[in-house]
């Protein structure tokens, strides 16, 4: 090589030399300016893609009873989310999962297209049981996630379903106490940092706000005394051929509920699927009014000791059974009465004299006693869609209202209400606040101080008359307490439907025990009752009795009487025939009808959504291109026969479209 | 009796920790894809340990043998020739990506392959004709082997043709070729890139999504451009977004920081970095290691370079020089490549780390080259 060749060569490799160098120089700017300068860019940029947010479920709170028995509970278990799009083969995927989860392959299958043709993702199971949990989890799928949520279980099933009420997906209180505290149970979910993959899937996390779990509710409901009270209440309803039935136990001087059984009754655990289904969800006690019918004298009376000068001696003309008012006959069974005294107007509950003795109070006082005792107006228990009943305001009284109001009707009450107005004599006067809830998070809930608006004079007098319906009157031999004496009253009242009123009753007995002193006080009422079997005392009267007996030995309440042996002989004859009002004549709008409100709605009850999957369209009258089209257009195959107008096709229109499935569709001139 | 002679340990103990420092970022980078996709998380690292092995013996025998024996006809010309043979092979055994050769457990693929024996045969060749560079006796045959070679490369693996030509040019270059010879050679290199990208359009999309990733520019030259070029994105089979592996790197790069996240603690690892133990690995090194890491294995490149070039200016013949001076510029070039493209400073282009990332034939040619270079810097002295 000459030297001019060399020092060329040499002069070209410095500058090849210098060439690397600089490009290295240059990767080192780079990793200088990526790695030190601009260092936290880019951890900000890792960090939104590497980390995500997950909600941690708090634990809804538990609801228990007064013994602190526990009715509602959350108790954890995981979902099964997958996206179809991510499934290489959704056919082996859906015959793989199907019987892992004892779900229908094909069924899965299809949901597998429908999302993937939505381009969401899909829930393939909520809740799963733990074996599938523990299968799902062996199997290593990759394209599923799990989603850990919280489910509510009742344990008792059945027991207090109406007051506690049943949750619905995603854990929101639907209804019962589960609604009324839905925000108080439900608790602050927390929040907790994960790193993720790039499928999402989460490799490991830190908890940046621990969830808050809900608070428990401690109910005053006494799981075991409801438990009776259903069953005896259930068991009777279905024996007296009626439809519904409600009972109701309370302390009269708290205002606590210790039970409070409705029929039907409903298993929270499982969602209402049809509208029989969900209207055995209504709180029939505290939702639905009834015009109360006899039980509605305790209250007359009460008003009239207080306002007028009759005393429970005061003789009333009962106008031997019939009594004519304005447009309007009174008729009383059996001749009815002459002169009575008042106690005996309640005992033998005659309608005449419950009358006479309204007129002596008058409409302005007896309205405003009424409002006192707080009917027309919510009770303020705390239970959800709550009926305030009617009480009409006193410028819609007609001429015969007051009447009517004075032997219970025109006027509309829930079973709540008319037990917190007996609990009224029970105690002395005070009107309470009926309440279910004992304490939050072992905080006692505060309850409105109860209200006089009887004399205790008053109340005594009352409670001496109420015992002479359970000694001497309606409520003699069916109103049996084993060593506790008792006060009550019967109701019979026709039920007013669809415009007027049928041969129906709803069968009612409110009472307390014992009478002086009385520790509870209940009522029972009875929907659809007939015939002279179903008056209020042969009907309400047992139940009471029975669940009353329970709740007063349960509750070791001394007995104050001596225990007699009852005969369990045919019940004798009861003269309570008389109490139903025989109503005659126009009376104009029933109360019922006033507003409409008051009762409760289907829809307030939440259903699952029953799967509406496509159904076969009907082709019929239609010309073979507009079936064609039509077809075409929903992705229906159709195999057409003859020519013509569309006269017949199978499946008929309206049935559930298979997928796949094709129509015949049969075409004639 | 040749004289025993020194070895170069600078450059030993550099490769030697490069490729046990490889290994372990090949088990931190695959560990997750590994266990994913092939049930272990060592499946990966068990195969490159195994070419390590391998390729060890091979770089030990060639240091052990002196670079002159490689300066024989039969070596120049039958290295090439098989290589080429391997390459049209290849074309008709892998008919989807003609890269591969697989023989049972192990896959070679042959554009690897094509670097050692490319740089033996132009060291060969132009020590031959060191005389008369410029005749076109020299020049025809030479260009027809680099082209012909790099045509077959160039077909599966466009980077490594890129790495071939770059090194073919830096011999001529420093072997005094004149400068309207280099114009044309980048002529005609222009032209073959234009077939290369009309071959396989996806280049192009990579090209100008590097260089233009909004459209911007394409929108202004044709309204309606970029949309076919969106819709021929979609349908293509290479990843969505053309920046989307070097944003990933550049994340991962960037995240790592001064003295990075810790080894196996790269989180970019975990399906955000679309293979991460092969040709962007250097992104988890400078992940888990941080700048100090990143910095080193520039370094380490830095001392090849410098070796490298000490050996082509001491060495006293023209085939020591042109072999030590192709296999340096062959490896530089190709590290310091893969850099840029995981920094984000070049497009996309599928290109290994020599020594560091996963692939038993690209290791098998890198130590290869590397022992040759061992054996002309002991010469070098």
């Amino acid at each position: 090589m000459n030297p001019g060749a060399r020092l060329e060569a040499i002069r070209r490799l410095t500058w090849l030399g210098a060439a690397l160098l600089v490009w290295g120089v240059a990767i080192l700017g780079e990793l200088i300016s990526l790695q030190i300068l601009h260092h936290g860019d880019y951890v900000r940029q890792a960090r939104k893609q590497q980390e995500a947010s997950v909600d941690l479920i708090a634990p809804r709170g538990t609801i228990f009873d007064r013994d602190n028995r526990p009715l509602a509970m959350s108790e954890p278990v995981e979902s099964v989310l997958l996206n179809p799009r991510k499934i290489p083969d959704k056919r082996m995927a859906a015959d793989l999962l199907g019987p892992m989860l004892s779900l229908d392959a094909d069924q899965l299958y299809q949901r597998m297209l429908e999302a993937t043709e939505a381009h969401r993702g899909m829930v393939v199971k909520r809740a799963i049981s733990p074996d599938e949990s523990q299968s799902l989890h062996g199997a290593h799928l990759t394209w599923i996630r799990f989603e850990e949520e919280s489910k509510r279980t009742y344990p008792n099933e059945n027991v207090a379903s109406h007051v506690i009420g049943s949750v619905y997906k995603g854990e929101h209180g639907a209804e019962g106490i589960e609604k009324s505290n839905d925000e108080l149970l439900r608790g602050v979910p927390g929040k907790a940092n994960e790193l993720v993959d790039v499928q999402r899937h989460g490799i490991e996390s830190w908890v940046q706000t621990p969830p808050v779990p809900g608070k428990s509710i401690r109910l005053s409901i006494d799981q075991r005394l409801q438990f009776i009270t259903e069953r005896e209440l259930a068991a009777q309803v279905v024996a007296k051929h009626g439809r519904t039935g409600s009972a109701i136990i309370m302390n009269p001087y708290t205002g606590e509920i210790l039970a409070f059984a409705n029929y039907p009754s409903f298993d929270p655990n499982k969602p209402p699927t049809n509208d029989l289904e969900r209207r055995a969800h209504f709180n029939l006690g505290a939702q639905v009014p009834f015009e109360p019918g006899s039980v509605f004298k305790v209250l007359t009376l009460a008003t009239a000791l207080e306002t007028t000068t009759l005393r429970p001696t005061s003789l009333i003309n009962c106008h031997n059974g019939i009594l004519q008012l304005p447009g309007r006959v009174i008729h009383e069974a059996h001749g009815g009465f002459g002169m009575i005294p008042m106690a005996d107007v309640l005992a033998h509950s005659s309608n005449i004299g419950a009358i006479e003795i309204g007129a002596q109070i008058g409409r302005e006082k007896f309205y405003e006693y009424l409002s006192n005792f707080g009917f027309g107006q919510r009770t303020g228990s705390g239970l959800p869609a709550e009926s305030p009943g009617i009480l009409r305001k006193l410028d819609k009284w007609r001429t015969t209202s007051l009447a009517s109001v004075s032997m219970g009707q025109e006027v509309a009450a829930t079973s709540l209400q008319l037990v917190r107005a007996c609990a009224v004599m029970a105690n002395g006067g005070m009107l309470v606040t009926p309440h279910v809830i004992l304490d939050v998070g072992g905080q006692p809930v505060s309850v409105p101080a109860p209200r006089r608006v009887l004399r205790p004079e008053t109340t005594v007098l009352m409670r001496q008359m109420m015992e002479g319906v359970v000694l001497r009157g309606t409520g003699k031999n069916v109103i049996k307490l084993h060593g506790w004496s008792a006060g009550g009253k019967t109701g019979t009242a026709q039920i007013f439907e669809h415009g007027h009123y049928t041969h129906l009753y709803n069968a009612s007995f409110m009472g307390f025990a014992p009478l002086n002193n009385p520790a509870l006080v209940a009522i029972v009422t009875i929907n659809g009752t007939e015939g002279n079997l179903g008056m209020g005392g042969s009907v309400a009267g047992p139940v009471w009795s029975t669940i009353m007996n329970e709740a007063l030995r349960l509750y070791d309440v001394p007995k104050d009487v001596p225990e007699k042996d009852v005969p369990q002989a045919a019940p004798a004859k009861v003269d309570e025939s008389v109490e139903v009002a025989d109503i005659e004549g126009d009376l104009g709008q029933n109360v019922l009808e006033d507003d409409p409100s008051v009762m409760p709605k289907l829809e307030d009850i939440p259903q699952v959504a029953t799967t509406v999957g496509p159904v076969v369209p009907d082709f019929r009258g239609k010309s073979m291109r507009a079936v064609a089209t039509e077809a075409y257009s929903q992705g229906i195959s159709v195999t057409p026969q003859g020519s013509g107008v569309a006269r017949n096709q199978s499946p008929a229109p309206g049935t559930p479209l298979h997928p796949g499935e094709a129509i015949r569709v049969l075409f004639t001139q | 009796m040749a004289q025993r002679l020194k070895t170069d340990w600078y450059l030993f103990i550099t490769i030697v920790v490069m490729v046990f420092f490889g290994a372990l970022m090949i088990f931190s980078a695959s560990s997750v894809t590994a266990s994913f996709k092939m049930g272990s998380s060592y499946y990966f690292v068990i195969r490159q340990i195994f070419w390590i092995v391998v390729a060890m013996g091979v770089m030990m025998a060639l240091k052990r043998t002196h670079y002159r024996k490689l300066q024989h006809p039969a070596v120049a010309f039958v290295g090439i020739g098989i290589v080429m043979m391997m390459l049209i092979a290849v074309f008709f055994v892998d008919t989807h990506q003609h890269r591969w050769i697989r023989m049972g457990f192990v896959g070679v693929q042959p554009s690897e392959l094509a670097k050692p024996a490319l740089v033996v045969f132009l060291a060969f060749f132009i020590a031959l004709r060191a005389r008369a560079i410029n005749s076109r006796h020299t020049l025809f045959p030479a260009a027809a082997a680099v082209l012909a070679l790099t045509f077959l490369v160039v077909v599966a693996d466009l980077g490594t043709a890129v790495v071939l030509v770059a090194t073919a040019a830096t011999l001529f270059l420093v072997a005094g070729l004149e400068w309207r010879f280099f114009m044309v050679a980048l002529l005609g290199i222009l032209v073959a890139c234009l077939f290369a990208v009309a071959s396989k359009p996806y280049r192009l999309t990579r090209i100008i999504g590097y260089v233009d990733h909004d459209y911007a520019i394409v929108q202004k030259v044709d309204a309606t451009l970029h949309i076919h070029l969106a819709e021929y994105l979609k349908k293509s089979l290479t990843t969505k977004d053309t920046r989307y592996q070097s944003d990933q790197a550049r994340i991962a790069v960037g995240s790592g920081g001064v003295t990075g996240l810790g080894l196996m603690q790269s989180k970019q690892k975990e399906g955000y970095l679309p293979e991460p133990h092969t040709d962007f690995i250097y992104a988890i090194v400078g992940e888990e290691f941080g700048f100090l890491g990143a910095a080193a294995v520039l370094i380490g490149f830095g001392i090849i370079l410098w070796r490298g070039m000490r050996a082509t200016v001491l060495i006293p013949d023209d085939f020591g020089r042109y072999l030590a001076l192709g296999i340096t510029t062959l490896l530089v070039v190709q590290a310091f490549m893969n850099m840029s493209v995981v920094l984000g400073m070049m497009p996309t282009k599928g290109i290994p780390l020599p020594m560091l990332s996963f692939g038993g034939s690209s290791l098998l040619s890198t130590l290869a080259c590397l022992g040759i270079l061992l054996n002309v810097s002991e010469h070098a002295g």
